[in-house]
């Protein structure tokens, strides 16, 4: 199943890459967290990492653009531990909303890094705006995720101890 | 996940009470990023753009000036074309991979317009620079263009 979202993260990840970005580089609505944040509730939290990680590494190989794992990995990585948190402590808050938390600190963390990397806080100028594509992305991630946890068969659902429900 | 948490989300809604609370601050987020970015900030007219590779200065263009000052190094690689007001930079000896950056004296702006840097091409797509903040960066290319500032600032020193 990892495998499976895996595959799928990285084919939205490259169909997505062909398309211009919204507005600024950087904006795209990540329709490739579906599956990563899908895998965080569907198979646990290692899952969705392993997920994260394919998507990013092989992403950015097939699009040759190399350099984005530098931004790409940490800020998802960091947005996808915020929203996992959130997912198991929280209660009582819906996916969506803690995707949208997990999209703006992902625009936020690549925008500080790609800052970091290039040494001038010139791009910092963006922000305001990657942030407003984050809030729509994350919504639209967040919807797509509730949709199919509520659609998709229990059977798929795995417990932390790795034994199916 | 437990079993118990997993019923909740499947039985879940859309949205909660408690989302409020999250929504609450991501729109402070956006509204103090606007603030410190775009609404306060003071603008001051583009006076040119320098490009860098790396830490390297390639060219700098002063938009009063005809033509650009192109460091001792890059002379070769870079090529003016004063008619459709375009620099085309070239990272290889066959002049296969470049990127091309157009530039506006009227309007004071400057864009990356072409490039064989990848597939998606961010460069390409960044706004132009009109004024003193803003930056265009290629990462495969490392190619950086930032304004030069306005009000009299000294461009750096090229050659």
């Amino acid at each position: 199943m990892t495998g499976l979202l895996s595959a799928v993260a990285l084919i939205a990840f490259m169909l997505e890459s062909l398309f211009p970005p919204l507005v600024i580089p950087g904006a795209r609505m990540g329709i490739s967290n579906v599956f990563i944040l899908l895998a965080g509730v569907l198979l646990g939290v290692p899952s969705s990492f392993c997920v994260l990680t394919v998507k990013v590494v092989l992403g950015s190989l097939f699009s040759g653009n190399l350099s984005s794992i530098m931004y790409s990995l940490p800020a998802g990585a960091l947005s996808l531990g915020v929203e996992l948190l959130l997912l198991y402590l929280a209660k009582n808050v819906s996916i969506i909303a803690i995707s949208v938390v997990g999209s703006i600190l992902n625009v936020t963390v690549q925008n500080a890094v790609f800052c970091l990397v290039t040494e001038t806080a010139a791009y910092l100028v963006y922000l305001p705006y990657l942030a407003l594509v984050g809030v729509l992305a994350g919504l639209i991630v967040g919807f797509a995720v509730w949709l199919c946890v509520k659609k998709l068969p229990a059977s798929l659902f795995v417990e932390n101890d790795g034994q199916k429900n | 996940m437990k079993q118990e948490r997993l019923n909740g989300l499947r039985a879940s809604k859309p949205f909660h009470i408690n989302d409020l609370i999250l929504y609450l601050a991501v729109f402070i987020t956006v509204v103090v990023l606007f603030c410190a970015f775009v609404i306060f900030p003071n603008k001051k007219e583009n006076d040119g753009f320098s490009v860098f590779c790396g830490d390297e200065i390639v060219c700098v263009l002063e938009f009063d000036s005809p033509t650009p000052t192109v460091s001792d190094g890059w002379l070769d690689k870079v090529q003016f074309d004063g008619t459709h007001n375009t620099i085309k930079i070239f990272f290889d000896d066959a002049k296969t991979d470049y990127n091309l950056i157009s530039f506006d004296p009227a309007k004071r702006s400057v864009r990356i317009t072409e490039s064989t840097c990848s597939l998606s091409k961010d460069c390409v797509y960044t706004p132009a620079i009109t004024g003193s903040d803003g930056m265009i960066f290629c990462a495969p290319h490392n190619l950086r263009i930032t304004p030069l500032s306005g009000g009299g600032a000294i461009p750096p020193i090229v050659g």
